[in-house]
């Protein structure tokens, strides 16, 4: 069976556009976004209430500067090669290496960012925790599915053609 | 534009954590630029650091919490200041504006006052650091103020207390005004 989804506008600023993206619900109810759902989740969390609220920073630092210095560009692991420029990736929004909490996002491009849903990855590979690796392939689908609707658009694409493309974007997972 | 769902993703936001946040941005960022500046890759700065390119890695990832330490073993590195405050960014900033003797010395006396720190502490951001005690009786050398001061030693005046120097040594109204004329 089919699972469908939409990605949804958060937050048009001055240095990034950013979307979420909402799946649809089996009894056509509105379909939650999954940044909200990640975001109710821990919002009351004492636990790890002061990493939550540095995600919640971060974005919002991100909407301020832009992507193209942070380090989301970059994967902690210096083993692995920093997202090429025009290249779609999964990234994570974490406080730090060592701290668990993750919120999983697509990076669309320097000025374009879609967030996704997250939660506690307890092991060094997000694969072998069932709960955090349904959220990282949510949004490893969500860069696949956004790649190949911007293989449909004109060269070189700038931040109002990506909007455009993403606008309701439709699309199965 | 904002949606209701951004507003409260964004909403309350402990203002500690959005300066911990926004200075780490701010210190990485400033980093990159010192990199570019010397044409360095990460992987260069851990070889000069001695350290490895993961933990470098760490370092640059959002949270890295540095001590001062390490922040000064990078600006050494990097030839490059990554960290200023306020008061030594003002004092750089306000003296090198200025034009004459007098003006620089009444940039020390407000930030000294603005900062409630001695007249010694405020020119030491200047490099008067040879400097005796700025107190009655007392002087600073001739030649460490001009050099601070970065006039000719025959422009430079010898200052006595609180107060505004003249290049002519007439005594200003106020306290503790006594000027050594060149």
């Amino acid at each position: 069976m089919n699972i469908f989804a939409t990605i949804k506008l958060l937050k048009k600023a001055s240095a990034v556009t950013i979307y979420t993206v909402a799946l649809e619900t089996e009894d056509d109810q509105e379909a939650i976004p999954e940044t909200e759902k990640f975001f109710d989740r821990f919002i009351d969390s004492v636990e790890h209430k002061s990493d939550f609220d540095e995600i919640r920073e971060q974005i919002r630092q991100i909407s301020i500067r832009g992507l193209s210095r942070t380090v989301l560009r970059f994967e902690n692991d210096a083993q692995a090669l920093p997202a090429k420029r025009g290249e779609i990736v999964t990234r994570s929004f974490k406080p730090h290496p060592d701290v668990p909490l993750r919120l999983y996002c697509t990076i669309v491009s320097d000025e374009v960012l879609v967030l996704c849903n997250g939660g506690i990855k307890t092991t060094q590979r997000v694969q072998d925790f069932p709960n955090v690796s349904t959220h990282f392939r949510l949004a490893n689908q969500v860069a696949k599915k956004i790649k190949e609707r911007l293989r449909e658009e004109p060269k070189p694409l700038n931040r109002e053609m990506i909007e455009a493309a993403l606008e309701d974007f439709y699309f199965s997972l | 534009m904002s949606t209701n769902l951004w507003d409260k993703i964004t909403a309350n936001i402990p203002e500690d954590t959005s300066r911990k946040v926004s200075k780490g941005f701010d210190i990485t960022d400033q980093i990159h630029l010192l990199l570019k500046r010397k044409g360095w890759t990460q992987k260069q700065l851990a070889k000069e650091l001695g350290k490895s390119a993961s933990e470098i890695s760490k370092w640059l990832a959002p949270g890295h919490n540095f001590t001062v330490g390490t922040i000064s073993k990078l600006e050494a590195v990097l030839e490059g200041d990554i960290l200023q405050t306020p008061l030594r960014h003002k004092a750089v900033i306000s003296v090198s504006e200025k034009e004459t003797v007098d003006d620089r010395y009444q940039v020390l006396i407000e930030l000294a006052e603005s900062f409630a720190v001695s007249e010694k502490e405020a020119g030491s951001d200047i490099e008067v650091r040879s400097a005796t005690k700025l107190s009655p009786g007392n002087s600073v050398r001739k030649d460490t103020a001009s050099k601070a001061l970065g006039v000719k030693r025959s422009q430079a005046l010898v200052k006595k207390g609180k107060g505004e120097a003249t290049r002519d040594g007439k005594k200003k109204t106020g306290k503790n005004q006594q000027f050594l004329k060149k």
